[in-house]
């Protein structure tokens, strides 16, 4: 896998990563994203994980010393989880 | 309330029966905690089930080691990631988080928190193993058992 088939907007200098650019780009949301966006996008980016409108929200409470990719990757499999049957 | 829970903690819930998958179980269930959020906690399942302890490995069962299971004062168990359940952070579901201990048994390590993890994104790729429990669990089952059409 590589960065390349990310889709990612960034607006306003926030890196968006959504549930639907996810889908978009095919990426199983598993422990690879999870790697991969640790050893890609480690930087110094306010990056905010939104959910599709009208879905429900668990939003992980950001730990200490947890990098932006590392909370994404989290918040990526809590929605992933509510949107599970 | 959010400050009084902590991912990787093994905890004391009313962990929810499947029979009745939006109320707090009847008795104290020590839960493993996955993920918090600032209302709510994905909590796995433990159990100490001799099936799932002695007998071939299972998808998304992490066994707790004999050495490890006595740091918590527990016999060996299993944490079961196929089980979880949205509890939002109360004394119903959480029967001690207003102690000093917050019913806290223990603490998992960052390996064993990143494996429950992973364990989870597995199981997303066959959800027909999992079980969602909890008043917070996504609306779709919750408007399933609320029309009768729970089949879990």
């Amino acid at each position: 896998m590589s960065t390349s088939k990310i889709e990612l907007s960034i607006d306003s200098g926030l890196l968006k990563l959504t549930q639907a650019h996810c889908s978009f780009a095919g990426i199983e949301l598993d422990a690879y994203i999870a790697q991969l966006l640790t050893a890609d996008l480690q930087r110094d980016r306010d990056l905010q994980v939104v959910a599709p409108p009208g879905q429900s929200e668990f939003i992980p409470t950001r730990e200490p010393g947890e990098s932006d990719a590392h909370h994404a990757a989290r918040t990526a499999l809590a929605q992933k989880l509510l949107k599970s049957r | 309330m959010t400050d009084k829970l902590l991912p990787g903690q093994f905890i004391w819930t009313n962990f929810p029966f499947a029979e009745r998958p939006l109320e707090p179980g009847p008795q104290r269930h020590l839960g493993y905690v996955v993920m918090v959020s600032p209302d709510q906690a994905i909590v796995a399942y433990t159990t100490t089930s001799k099936i799932l302890l002695e007998g071939p490995r299972r998808k998304g069962v992490t066994i707790v080691s004999d050495q490890n299971a006595e740091k918590l004062g527990q016999k060996r168990f299993a944490i079961d990631a196929r089980r979880l359940a949205f509890l939002p952070i109360n004394e119903q579901f959480f029967p001690e988080i207003n102690s000093p201990t917050r019913g806290v048994r223990g603490n998992a390590g960052q390996t064993l928190r990143a494996h429950i993890e992973r364990s989870i994104a597995d199981l997303l790729h066959e959800p027909q193993l999992m079980e969602i429990l909890g008043p917070k669990r996504p609306p779709a089952l919750a408007q399933q058992h609320r029309d009768g059409r729970d089949d879990r």
